[in-house]
């Protein structure tokens, strides 16, 4: 991925570093600061964070606000979707970001990523059992 | 007597053995029946568990792993997911909101060149290709998946989620896909020229002769020929450019995350899980901490055998059918081990309260969704034409006055370059990301149903190729220099695809375009026969100086060099409108060379019942014009 610096963005540049830790709390799956949106979420095809060749992000995952219950989506979320990732731009509070793949039928288990140097796994999803779909919650502080 | 005796004892022995087998039979299907073994999704958690520890929040949290739990507590009652699969269904077909046609590939002709794909279609042509008289003829094709792959994407029969979970009477991938592989097809010569009619004559009256005339074969449509199609080879399948929506999934998983308080905020007495009980909902935490975090860690995992995890899974993880159905305690003791859970506790009650009804309803919605997004991402991927395809097509030909023959074809092809048209579209306006759910999470226009985005992608180029031989089912012995065998044919077509559905209002109508180049050549080794009787004109055909002991009329054999250029309307879209302009050096039965236009139409129904095959819809009309 390209990471790069937010004045010289693109390819060639160095992988970002990771913004998305565990959520202290424990309430929530992962935190990250508002003042580090956006973030860079990309889909792998294994532990080692290969792309994904065997599925896609279906255009249906979703960012739903966990301050209402039931969650409520929010619109425009996420941004820059394309097959195998996606952006987060999201103000301070709660949300849950609810992934759907289209797979094909080889498929065993998507590992869904920050983008960043490092390897920060945010969710698996299990296409081989009939779980098109995971979700992960994440809190923006 | 030794023989008998011989005979005997090898009986006895027999008869000794199949008893053992069968007593050992019976006691394993008895040992099965007691210990059952841990359902495929959650041994599949559990597995992954050994060395990923991030996989204890699946086996945890009932809505990261519906599979799991729905294998474990509810699959035994399949009319529900059958009920719910309807209600999905019937939501899905007033929401008219499903797109399944594929756009990619050539435009959909029939030319000179046979293409490997056969798709669900209708298609109706005027003329003929190396024949020198022109019939009405009109073609329907599907492959064999047809029917079964739109009971499954319409949800009238579940669709095998996975290989390795089980819905009763689901339909796998795998027979999908082999069916796909077979398609066949069937042509009616529609033209009135291919009856006869036949009469007498009353006495002249002057230069006028008054005659009574009757039809003279039947007035349906004749065969005109039946074909199969076998694909041997076919290159990997590829992710669909055009996905159906996952709208319904995500929906069914927002539910359970939400409905079961398995994602903030935590519930209370004013607001309660809308699922289950507050009460069972603390019950349900217990289960997590104490009979799953606190049991099934990694270290433990790699430890034990598979028997011990088994003992495990239905001592510990399976007491969660108690505590939502039974109103069982979470609290897995630390240091006395739980009783196994067996029989009718593993399983939700038949007759379970309004609550248990809503809980139930919530992992049936996610299975009966999943099943019906998977089932058309399998028509899809099926139905994609970018991979390279190796096919067999045997046609059984029936042409009027002409002996029947057998045309044997090796039909390849492959689209290349690089994808165009590859713009996407929401139905619900472009720049509406992410807007779809509802306060309730359900899409306000399809509601669980899957949705569809509006994206195309084809490939530029699409090349094709055929060889074959022509065959008399007879061999003609009337005939001289006539043999069983008629023709070598070879042909190879190469279209290239434009992207003019952007351009404008008319352009979208329209669809995109394609531009094919054709060659075709055959080489007549038995020469074209047509068969005459006396009295009885040929339809198109005058010959005069026929003797009246004459049956069998046959022309000069040659090489036959056929070129066509092709431009095809409608490309992406269900209705397509190729128009040809070619020329050949000799027909079937005419010596010198011939211009001759075409026109054609063609409808695919793919888009109606969720067929897979669009690739190349078969439609080229061909309207001779000698």
């Amino acid at each position: 991925m390209s990471g790069g610096s937010p004045a010289n963005p693109g390819a060639g540049a160095a992988p970002a570093p990771c913004k998305i830790a565990a959520d202290p709390s424990g309430q929530y799956d992962f935190q990250v600061r508002a003042a580090d949106m956006p973030v860079k979420v990309k889909l792998c095809e294994n532990h080692q964070g290969d792309p994904a060749t065997t599925s896609k992000f279906n255009q249906k995952t979703k960012v739903l606000s966990l301050a209402t219950s039931p969650p409520t989506v929010i619109p425009g979320q996420p941004t820059a979707i394309t097959d195998t990732t996606f952006s987060l731009s999201l103000p301070v509070g709660a949300y849950l970001i609810e992934i759907v793949l289209t797979p094909l039928p080889n498929s065993v288990i998507a590992y869904v990523n920050e983008d960043c140097s490092g390897s920060n796994q945010l969710v698996h999803i299990l296409t081989n059992v009939g779980q098109p779909s995971n979700y992960f919650t994440l809190r923006v502080v | 007597m030794m023989r008998l005796d011989l005979f005997s004892g090898r009986k006895l022995r027999l008869a000794f053995s199949f008893l053992l087998a069968l007593v050992f039979v019976l006691s394993n299907r008895a040992e099965a029946a007691g210990t059952p073994n841990i359902p495929p999704a959650c041994n599949f958690i559990l597995k992954q568990l050994k060395t990923d520890p991030t996989f204890i929040k699946d086996l945890q949290n009932l809505s990261k792993s519906p599979t799991c739990f729905w294998e474990l507590a509810l699959q035994s009652q399949r009319q529900l997911l059958q009920n719910k699969l309807r209600a999905l269904a019937a939501t899905q077909k007033s929401a008219s909101t499903i797109q399944t046609g594929a756009p990619t590939g050539s435009n959909g002709t029939t030319s000179a060149v046979s293409k490997p794909i056969t798709p669900l279609s209708l298609a109706t042509e005027y003329g003929g290709i190396t024949t020198s008289t022109s019939n009405q003829t009109m073609t329907l094709q599907t492959t064999l998946d047809g029917i079964p792959s739109a009971l499954a994407t319409h949800g009238i029969k579940p669709y095998c989620v996975s290989a390795m979970v089980t819905i009763p009477g689901c339909i796998y991938w795998k027979d999908l896909e082999w069916l796909n592989r077979l398609g066949v097809g069937v042509t009616a010569n529609t033209t009135s020229s291919s009856q006869n009619i036949k009469g007498s004559a009353a006495p002249p009256q002057g230069t006028a002769q008054q005659a009574s005339l009757t039809s003279g074969g039947t007035s349906a449509p004749s065969l005109s020929s039946v074909f199969a199609k076998g694909i041997i080879w076919r290159g990997p399948y590829k992710l669909p450019e055009k996905e159906p929506s996952g709208e319904g999934v995500a929906a069914a998983q927002v539910t359970l995350a939400s409905g079961l308080s398995d994602v903030p905020p935590l519930p209370d007495s004013n607001h309660p899980p809308t699922l289950m009980s507050l009460e069972v909902w603390q019950n349900y935490q217990k289960w997590k901490q104490t009979c799953v975090a606190a049991i099934f860690t990694s270290e433990r995992l790699k430890a034990v055998s598979e028997n011990e995890i088994k003992d495990l899974f239905f001592r510990y993880y399976a007491r969660i059918v108690g505590v939502l159905f039974r109103g069982e305690s979470g609290e897995c003791s630390s240091t006395t081990p739980p009783p196994v859970v067996t029989g009718e506790n593993l399983s939700a009650p038949f007759l379970p309260n309004d609550e248990q009804k809503k809980l139930i309803s919530a992992f049936e919605g996610y299975i009966a969704s999943a099943s019906l997004f998977l089932a058309q991402v399998g028509q899809q991927i099926l139905s994609a034409a970018a991979a390279p395809v190796l096919s067999v097509e045997y046609d059984y030909n029936t042409p009027v006055n002409q002996p029947t023959t057998s045309t044997v074809k090796l039909v390849g092809s492959k689209a290349f370059g690089p994808n165009i048209c590859t713009r996407s579209k929401s139905k619900n306006g472009a720049g509406k990301q992410g807007n779809n759910l509802s306060e309730t999470g359900k899409d306000p226009q399809s509601g669980n149903g899957a949705a569809s985005q509006d994206t195309v992608a084809i490939n530029r180029y699409t090349g094709t190729i055929n060889v074959g031989g022509n065959f008399y089912n007879s061999a003609p012995s009337n005939v001289p220099s006539a043999g069983a065998f008629r023709d070598l044919q070879a042909g190879a077509e190469m279209d290239v695809a434009f992207c003019t559905s952007a351009v404008n209002v008319i352009g979208s109508f329209l669809g995109n375009t394609t531009v094919g180049l054709t060659y075709y050549y055959q080489d007549q080794v038995s020469p074209s026969i047509l068969k005459v009787t006396p009295g009885v004109p040929l339809p198109g055909i005058s010959i005069t100086g026929l003797a009246s002991s004459t049956s069998s009329v046959f022309a000069t054999k040659g090489p036959i060099n056929f070129a066509q250029l092709k431009f095809g309307l409608g490309t992406g879209k269900n209705v397509k409108f190729p128009i040809a302009v070619s020329w050949s050096n000799r027909t079937d039965l005419i010596t010198h060379s011939l211009w001759s236009a075409q026109f054609g139409v063609s409808y695919d129904f793919s888009s109606l019942l969720n067929s897979s095959g669009t690739t190349n819809p078969s439609g080229g009309g061909k309207g001779a014009s000698q």
